[in-house]
């Protein structure tokens, strides 16, 4: 190599200046960077926030026994709402977009040990389920649910709109809930008159499906749709099918 | 404090007062490319149906390639160019303008074509991807921490995952031959400026423009498909797709340029006497990494191009339902993917086996076995991209040849490995930070390397695929490996390109920080990976609670290494000791050159007579 002017391994040059600024400098800096990333978690953290209020089952003061079990009994009611406006309509004040959505919320609280029973109005209509799978009731107190005041065990694959299916997270040893509710399509989307506080045998053109299933100790749970009803991105599991608020949720079993 | 005034020069300042370059900077790139965008958007949105998700995707696509074009011109890139073509190119006194002579910290903000303030560029920006990358991570192991956490919800978590993943992988491809392949290589080979000036300074300021656009992704809805955005997942995401094949095709166009530059630039440039056995090492590694990138990127580019057009026009290139083939996109992503890897670790080993004769006072220990240790890796990794594959579903037949080539990528390795530790042998290496970084390597790298021999194994990749231990594996060779490589780097060249000594008590603390942090981050992965964890999800059973639980751990030390290492730069950068020209005693080119370099690096070209590592003998 040409020569080069070398300085003594070792001997790099240091002036007081260098030393003048310790490590506390260092220290105060790694804290507020600390700080920043803890504020971009925080950011995080409430852009995750679910804006929803939870929706309370209602406890009754009777009981009842199931399988030998003596049980308490509670009760929530929901619906499918074809868009933002009639669910606000409703009580679901959270979400933004136009899209189909169960509310008046999507979070529901469930009391432990109980037997919940659950009441669904839908007016929705619909294709084809891609898996005939939850076309079956499964879950529920006697394996059928009630659609407008019938008893069935399963809808035909081509006959659903949407489906409840709680189950699981696989993250504790939390008590076991799989439930699995179709919900039975109407011939064509009849929102315009879609009254589910009226009486499905006189004014509602929907459906009123209900169901009862029973709750074991404490944990989280989610539910969603299994029938792809988004608007076309990932073969119809997008958009809504993903979107907590609309066709996914949780509960909280307390 | 001492002066280190980039603004003395020993040329008179330029001042072709009356011509538009010395008008334009990065702020009217930023204005002139966000109105390309504004407009591009409303003029091609008026009359469209955007409820319809292909003319949503074409209309935001088209502005985000808007917003880079019009920030080119808005600095100023396309002056030269168009000004040759209209006969009028630029005097010599505007060419002395665009290499920043005389311009002080402003030229870093400017379309300059000095090799050194692109390299000065690089490391600036590197460091901030790095830092966004590195805080998603703390994001992602926070999120972690503990089974059902609900620290973000799993969509958040999709995004972070996403985010981290190519933020991470794009400034890692830039890690090394950024800063130092712009900044050191040139001088390190004797020349007076890159080959293509011009287009070096488009490199960065191209690759800047992605930047925004990746961040814009945040806003548009997350990018939910990770950062290998598999077809057809990424046709039929939502809106915050269009950022990341925009980032993608604009990083294309960068590293072709950067490739195409400093291979010429090595191949035509180098000092009288330089033949190739005297080359650096560091020299060598740059090279066949950014040679490996010329082939291997355009085919990520062409992937993405065909995805936009799926998204936009309604293509149907990875769509089976009518003729095309989700397969076609993984082959193309992949042939991209594995040789990727080594584009980002080659130069990292590289400026790590420069560092090794320097510290130990000996020479590389067998030369040629380190260029064919390189080239036999750069050869092999394009034949190995399938191993990505074996459970994909593609013909099993040739799962076979593929485990083959990619065992055998192990014996080039090897000779990396051999090269160090020879040289190493019996040696009394001189314990400074960048030393330090040789053996975090060597550690890292077999713990990457040994592990990595499993996955390329078909049956155990079928086991292992898609879990924490993948997740494991990666970060030990391009974390543990390539990154440290850098971060060594950046310690041994830190006086040469800011004329200060890095702050060597912060380094050694960051650099305890950052290894210790880092194996209890990703040794226990190996574990609850083979046990099944799976990667990518934002959720875990409870049977893997204590592992994540440390991992995480070790993650916050990682992040508080990184910070303390960040400060160290910036504090040294402003007011850290003087440098001497020669602090390590080196004997490669760039140490005979004072700081602030000269405009042409040298006052008279340099003649090599040896070869640069001939520690321990007589000169000849």
């Amino acid at each position: 190599m040409t020569s080069t002017s070398t300085a003594a391994p070792g001997s790099p040059s240091t002036n007081s200046e260098a030393k003048r600024n310790g490590l506390a400098g260092a220290i105060a800096f790694v804290l507020v960077g600390v700080l920043v990333v803890a504020g971009v978690g925080f950011g995080l953290h409430k852009l995750s926030a679910d804006p929803q209020k939870p929706l309370y089952a209602t406890l009754a003061t009777d009981t009842v026994t199931v399988n030998g079990e003596n049980l308490h009994k509670a009760s929530v009611t929901m619906g499918v709402y074809p868009d933002q406006a009639s669910a606000a309509e409703h009580g679901s004040k959270a979400n933004a977009k136009d899209w189909v959505q169960y509310g008046p919320s999507s979070h529901l609280v469930l009391p432990q040990h109980t037997l919940v029973t659950m009441t669904l109005h839908v007016y929705d209509s619909g294709e084809k389920l891609n898996n005939a799978f939850f076309g079956k009731v499964i879950g529920t107190v006697g394996g059928t649910i009630t659609v407008d005041g019938k008893d069935v065990s399963s809808v035909p694959a081509d006959e659903v709109q949407h489906t409840f299916t709680l189950h699981g997270l696989p993250t504790s040893s939390q008590d076991p809930l799989f439930v699995n509710v179709p919900l039975l399509r109407v011939t064509t989307d009849d929102k315009d008159n879609f009254l589910p506080t009226k009486d499905p045998a006189t004014d509602f053109k929907g459906h009123t499906i209900v169901f009862s299933f029973v709750t074991g100790g404490k944990g989280e749970y989610v539910w969603n749709c299994e029938y792809p009803c988004g608007d076309g991105t990932y073969q119809k599991f997008g958009a809504v099918m993903g979107a907590v608020g609309y066709m996914t949720g949780k509960v909280t079993v307390a | 404090m001492t002066t280190l005034d980039h603004q003395v020069g020993s040329h008179p300042i330029p001042n072709p007062s009356k011509s538009l370059i010395t008008k334009l900077n990065m702020g009217t790139g930023t204005v002139v490319g966000a109105i390309f965008a504004v407009v591009v958007y409303f003029w091609l949105r008026s009359g469209e149906d955007m409820s319809v998700p292909q003319n949503d995707n074409r209309v935001l696509l088209i502005s985000m390639f808007a917003w880079s074009v019009g920030f080119l011109v808005g600095i100023g890139a396309f002056i030269g160019p168009f000004r040759w073509l209209i006969g009028k190119d630029l005097t010599d006194e505007e060419q002395l303008f665009l290499a920043g002579e005389g311009q002080g910290i402003s030229r870093y903000f400017r379309y300059c074509t000095d090799h050194k303030v692109v390299g000065i560029q690089y490391l600036v920006g590197v460091m901030a991807m790095l830092g966004v990358g590195g805080t998603l991570a703390m994001m992602i192991r926070t999120n972690l921490a503990m089974p059902g956490s609900k620290i973000v919800t799993p969509a958040i978590y999709n995004s972070l995952v996403g985010l981290h993943g190519i933020t991470m992988i794009v400034a890692m491809i830039v890690v090394s031959t950024g800063p130092f392949g712009n900044f050191i290589l040139p001088i390190m080979i004797g020349a007076r400026d890159m080959a293509f000036p011009r287009l070096n300074a488009l490199s960065w300021w191209v690759l800047f423009t992605a930047i925004p656009v990746l961040c814009s992704a945040w806003f548009l809805g997350g990018i939910p498909t990770g950062w290998t955005a598999y077809a057809p997942l990424s046709v039929q995401a939502g809106p915050g797709m269009n950022a990341f094949v925009a980032t993608i095709i604009i990083f294309a166009v960068s590293t072709a340029v950067t490739g195409a530059n400093i291979t010429a630039t090595v191949v035509t440039m180098r000092a009288k006497g330089m033949k190739w056995n005297r080359v650096p090492i560091f020299v060598i590694g740059a090279t066949i990494s950014v040679a490996l990138a010329i082939p291997a990127f355009p085919t990520f580019m062409v992937s993405m191009i065909m995805t936009a057009l799926d998204r936009t026009v309604g293509t149907t290139y990875f769509d089976a339902q009518f003729g095309g083939s989700g397969w076609l996109y993984a082959h193309l992503f992949w042939i991209m993917g594995h040789p990727e890897v080594y584009v980002i670790l080659l130069p990292g080993v590289a400026a790590l086996m420069e560092i090794v004769p320097v510290f130990v006072r000996k020479p590389l220990f067998s030369y040629n076995a380190a260029i064919l240790g390189f080239s036999g890796i750069a050869g092999l990794s394009v034949l190995v991209w399938a191993h990505h594959m074996y459970i994909s579903g593609w013909l099993p037949m040739l799962n076979g040849p593929f485990m083959i080539t990619t065992e055998m990528i192990s014996i080039p390795t090897g000779l990396i490995f051999l090269v160090i530790l020879g040289t190493l042998w019996r040696g009394k290496p001189w314990m400074k930070l960048p030393m330090l970084s040789v053996y975090a390597f060597l550690w890292n790298m077999l713990i990457g390397g040994v592990t990595g021999v499993y996955l390329s194994d078909v049956p155990a990749d079928n086991y292992l695929h898609g879990s924490m231990y993948v997740t494991a594996h990666f970060h030990y060779t391009l974390m543990g490996a390539a990154l440290t490589g850098a971060i060594a780097g950046l310690a041994y060249w830190f006086p040469k390109m800011t004329g200060r000594m890095l702050h060597e008590k912060a380094g050694y603390i960051a650099f305890w920080f950052v290894q210790i942090g880092f194996q209890i981050l990703f040794l226990g992965m190996f574990i609850s990976g083979a046990e099944g964890q799976p990667r990518r999800v934002a959720d875990y059973a409870a049977m893997y609670k204590h592992s994540d639980m440390i991992s995480t751990v070790g993650a916050y030390s990682v992040g508080i290494g990184m910070l303390f290492l960040l400060w160290a730069v910036v504090h040294s950068w402003r007011k850290g000791a003087i440098a001497p020209m020669n602090p390590w005693g080196a004997k490669t080119l760039e140490w005979t050159v004072p700081f602030p370099v000269p405009l042409e690096n040298f006052d008279t070209p340099p003649v090599i007579t040896s070869d640069p590592y001939g520690y321990g003998r007589n000169e000849k």
